[in-house]
């Protein structure tokens, strides 16, 4: 039985009870996660909600329910990595108990706890990670989300390992699955996913053509999914593509749309996000606003426990400054500091001193 | 080889997506007739030109024939409109009227409805036959319309005597559930309450509808207070913040966006986190949607309204709006007035603004954190709670001498609280997960408040005394094992404390499951990875034995040491009651182990 599954029968019952309360315990998941782009903050806040009115009602179930979306919130809506080891290694060792084995969403619980080592420093535990990505793969059933969530955190992890064909291969095994899946929502969901990532490969790889491609699709998937924050993603995509082809009153168009759109979101702009920006102004000659742009990234990451985010923002702040043949000693002070974070420092001290040294491969 | 051919269309298949799919609910078909009917009076007041003309509109409910009628006296139809607006899907008679109006008349022309010449399929909504009875103020004879929802409509000779349009809806059993008085009366005010004609429900003498937007009424503020009462259930608000038109910059220009409306705060709810945030959106009169949650800027999650505003776009179904460039001017213009109306609540009528930020504390707290200017309007006006009721942090800190403790725990906490009671300070229950947050970030932008955290660095209450004067008594503990310190603190009636550092029951459990083998391998890795990270070797996760050296009891093993046997039995039990008040990191088998050292203890105390 996977989670809807249990969930619709959960409800059937407590409809045919007339147990307003445990309706209420089922109506508030898509409340919450109704509000994951316009408001994380208070998407959290219904997932507490729910996870206090399930202890309260004895539901043991549903506590471990809203744990897993209150996970979910912070690792992917609100970017807030501070406290979420304590959380998804509470929920792990939580449904290892005999009263969870059935429980339909431990797969998902223990994708999360590879996915909070992936947020936090993935190098730094890349050879755990990878294991534990590994026996996953053995336990994954034929049918259902499960497929899509683990390929999704093998296409990350290979992203974050720099093993881009790797990530590519895998961003295309997540298309074929959903090509071929027969529930059309689920495959949708998933789609608009795969193609911010493959965005992020072109443009990683200065495939233009391929980025322009990629972000039109998405664009479009974006809008029948209503996935508004991805939806602003494809935009900039496709206003950094305008800009490249020289279609300049295209690209300004399509960044403030993009701009606009985002704007209106609660959600934090992810990394992708800063880095089509910055990568924007950059082809527009424009160094300062490129700069700004991760001004804006540093405020926003800082002290949220993002520490590989943190020490590519300053990486990419040096590399500008050089660029800019501005003073770049305190920033790489700060970039040695945000390094020191990770497990190990040896690979990002290595970068910064391959941008120090203005390599421009960096 | 070049073509230029038409489209075909399958006029069945049309008809049904558009009757049938392109409304989400079924009552909406009620909303287009009385729109109608409302348009078609408003055409004869303003081709008609008569003198005392009073429109008007009647619905009348017939259960055991399964009709409802629909009855206006307006301009009716000709045969001719009848063919090329009635009959034509896509073209409407009131649009083309209102773009005749609009330059010369656009008072006139804001009073149409109609748009997409849509509305009149929806009857099939609800009906499986649709009758429909009409005489023209231009004159020619009465025509009765008929058809059965396929493509096909039969035009003859009607029965009417006077102006105006009948609409009779056989309801089809699908729909039976408007064939109930108060279903039917709920579903007219709700599209209709503000539309200016007045509508009779079954030849009653007063109209259903208000027919007054509340903010025309000759009194605005008490018209708005009623109407919220009986629109929003009984609601009295904190506070109503009326809504008027805005002039919104456009960079290179001002643009007036019109807008009418009121917003209102709710009062808040003790029990419940749930908040709104969301708005009830007319066009032109007409009820388009309501908990519209966009047009709200996010954070403004206690606040709810109701707005008028001819700029918005609904879309071809009217039970939604368009996102489009005037959805955002008017987002703009209400967030504007939305802030404006707060600060200025906040600088004239602050007894008011407490009572919206203390109602809405949970969700205001949670904004706060993520508003540097809102977390300064309220970061000294919202409420916590505290071991001595709600308090703000200035009231906080009057007590505390600059200091905020806190617990975060939901449960178990009773010796934190104990600690902090015992420096007279009560303890902030930061079990919510947002006041922590809020409380960090106070103290990032206040440098001289103090911030400690009472489960975990509870310590920090103790003030360290020379150990040297007790060495006997912590030899003793070494030798059990257990990590002893003395301090200083209040209440000096407790004599011993036991303290665990934050998360120690999480990380002995991640160990205890390590230990049993009960985590698969990989994953087992990976929590491994947190426990080392956290609790890398020290042993913490132990606790420590803290004696007060403010206790006379601690004082007098000292001062006066007992004879070896009963220091022991004493100083068993000043650790293992300690445990247990602690009331943390005990399992099963501690708790036994405990309460057999304590007994053992007791009986070596009493026995002859």
């Amino acid at each position: 039985m996977n989670v809807w599954e249990w969930v619709d029968e959960f409800e059937s019952r407590a409809r045919a009870d007339g147990d307003e309360q445990r309706l209420r315990l089922v109506h508030l998941h898509p409340e919450a996660y109704a509000l994951r782009h316009a408001n994380p903050d208070q998407m959290l806040v219904l997932c507490e909600e729910g996870r206090r009115l399930a202890v309260s009602l004895h539901e043991p179930w549903w506590v471990l329910f809203y744990e897993h979306w209150a996970i979910e919130t912070h690792i992917y809506y609100k970017d807030d990595y501070r406290h979420i080891l304590d959380r998804v290694v509470r929920a792990t060792l939580e449904c290892r108990k005999p009263a969870y084995d059935q429980h339909p969403l431990r797969f998902n619980i223990w994708c999360n706890l590879v996915a909070a080592y992936l947020c936090i420093d993935p190098r730094g535990y890349a050879g755990q990670v990878r294991r534990a990505l590994d026996y996953l793969e053995s336990l994954m059933p034929e049918e259902g989300e499960e497929k899509y969530l683990l390929l999704a955190r093998r296409q990350w992890f290979a992203w974050e390992l720099d093993r881009l064909d790797e990530s590519e291969a895998l961003s295309q095994r997540l298309l074929a699955l959903a090509d071929a899946d027969t529930d059309r929502h689920l495959a949708l969901h998933h789609t608009v996913g795969v193609y911010a990532h493959l965005c992020r490969l072109a443009h990683r790889r200065s495939d233009w053509d391929r980025l322009a491609e990629h972000a039109v699709t998405g664009e479009e998937l974006a809008r029948r999914r209503g996935a508004r924050f991805e939806l602003a993603l494809f935009l900039l995509w496709q206003a950094l593509a305008a800009r490249h082809e020289g279609r300049e009153e295209d690209a300004r168009r399509q960044q403030r749309l993009a701009t606009a759109q985002m704007a209106r979101l609660g959600k934090s702009p992810d990394d992708a996000w800063f880095d089509a920006l910055a990568a924007y102004h950059e082809l527009g000659d424009s160094l300062a606003a490129a700069l700004r742009t991760r001004d804006r990234q540093l405020e926003l990451i800082r002290d949220k426990g993002q520490f590989d985010s943190e020490w590519k923002c300053r990486l990419q702040r040096c590399r500008l400054l050089v660029k800019m043949g501005r003073p770049v000693d305190e920033e790489a002070a700060a970039a040695r500091e945000a390094a020191g974070q990770l497990r190990d420092s040896a690979f990002a001290l290595g970068q910064l001193d391959q941008v120090l040294r203005g390599d421009p491969g960096c | 080889v070049s073509q230029r051919q038409r489209f075909n269309l399958h006029l069945p298949g049309l008809l049904k997506v558009l009757a049938e799919h392109l409304y989400s609910s079924k009552k909406v078909g009620i909303r287009e007739l009385i729109q109608n009917a409302h348009d078609s009076c408003v055409r004869r007041k303003i081709e008609g030109n008569e003198a005392g003309y009073k429109p008007r509109i009647d619905i009348s409910l017939d259960i055991p024939r399964r009709t409802i009628t629909i009855r206006d006296n307006g301009n009716g139809l000709t045969a001719d409109e009848i063919t090329n607006y009635l009959a034509t899907i896509g073209r409407g008679y009131t649009r083309e009227l209102r773009e005749k109006l609009a330059l010369y008349s656009p008072a006139e022309a804001a009073e149409l409805i109609g748009q997409f010449g849509l509305g009149f399929l929806s009857a099939f909504l609800l009906a499986g036959e649709v009758t429909l009875q009409t005489r023209s103020l231009q004159g020619g004879p009465a025509l009765r319309w008929h058809s059965a929802g396929d493509e096909h409509y039969d035009l003859t000779e009607g029965e009417r005597d006077e102006a105006g349009t009948t609409v009779q809806l056989k309801v089809k059993p699908a729909a039976s559930f408007i064939l109930n008085e108060q279903t039917l009366a709920d579903t007219i005010r709700t599209y209709a309450d503000f539309l200016p004609t007045p509508i009779h429900l079954n030849e009653e003498d007063e109209p259903l509808n208000l027919m007054v937007q509340p903010w025309e009424a000759d009194d605005p503020p008490a018209a708005i207070q009623d109407y919220i009462a009986r629109a929003f259930r009984g609601t009295r608000p904190l506070c109503v913040l009326p809504l008027h038109d805005a002039r919104v910059s456009l960079g290179h220009d001002f643009l007036t966006v019109p807008l009418n409306g009121f917003l209102f705060v709710p009062p808040g709810s003790v029990a419940s986190v749930r908040e709104f945030g969301d708005l009830s959106v007319y066009i032109r009169r007409m009820f388009i949607c309501e908990r519209e949650r966009d047009l709200l800027p996010p954070w403004a999650r206690f606040v709810r309204g109701v707005i008028d505003t001819p700029l918005l776009q609904p879309t071809a179904s009217r039970e939604g709006i368009h996102q489009d460039e005037n959805f955002e001017l008017v987002r703009q213009a209400i967030e504007e007035q939305l802030g404006a109306g707060l600060r200025e609540l906040a600088r004239s009528d602050p007894a008011t603004w407490k009572r919206v930020v203390r109602g809405h504390a949970d969700v205001i707290i949670g904004w706060a954190v993520s508003d540097n200017e809102f977390f300064e309007r309220v970061e000294d006006i919202v409420t916590f709670r505290t071991t001595r009721g709600p308090l703000s942090l200035t009231e906080y800190l009057e007590l505390s001498n600059g200091t905020l403790y806190y617990v975060t725990r939901e449960l178990g906490s009773l010796q934190e609280q104990l600690l902090a009671e015992g420096r007279d300070v009560p303890a902030i229950d930061a079990s919510w997960f947002s006041v922590t947050p809020f409380l960090e970030k106070y103290a990032h932008r206040h440098p001289e408040v103090n911030l400690v955290q009472l489960d975990g660095e509870a310590a920090q209450l103790l003030r360290p005394v020379p150990e040297s004067a007790y060495a006997a008594l912590l030899d003793f503990y070494k030798q059990l094992g257990v990590r002893a310190r003395v301090a200083t603190f209040k209440p000096a009636e407790a004599p011993a404390l036991m303290l665990y550092p934050q998360g120690a029951e999480l990380a002995r459990e991640a160990e205890a499951s390590l230990e049993a083998g009960d985590l698969p391998g990989p994953l087992a890795g990976l929590v491994h990875e947190y426990v080392e990270q956290k609790f890398a070797g020290s042993g913490e996760l132990r606790g420590a034995l803290y004696l007060n050296a403010a206790s006379t009891l601690v004082r007098r093993l000292i001062d006066r040491p007992p004879a070896a046997e009963v220091r022991a039995a004493v100083l068993t039990l000043l650790y293992q009651m300690a445990r247990l008040f602690a009331g943390r990191m005990l399992s099963a088998g501690d708790a036994v182990e405990a309460f057999r050292d304590v007994t053992r203890s007791l009986e070596g105390l009493v026995k002859p």
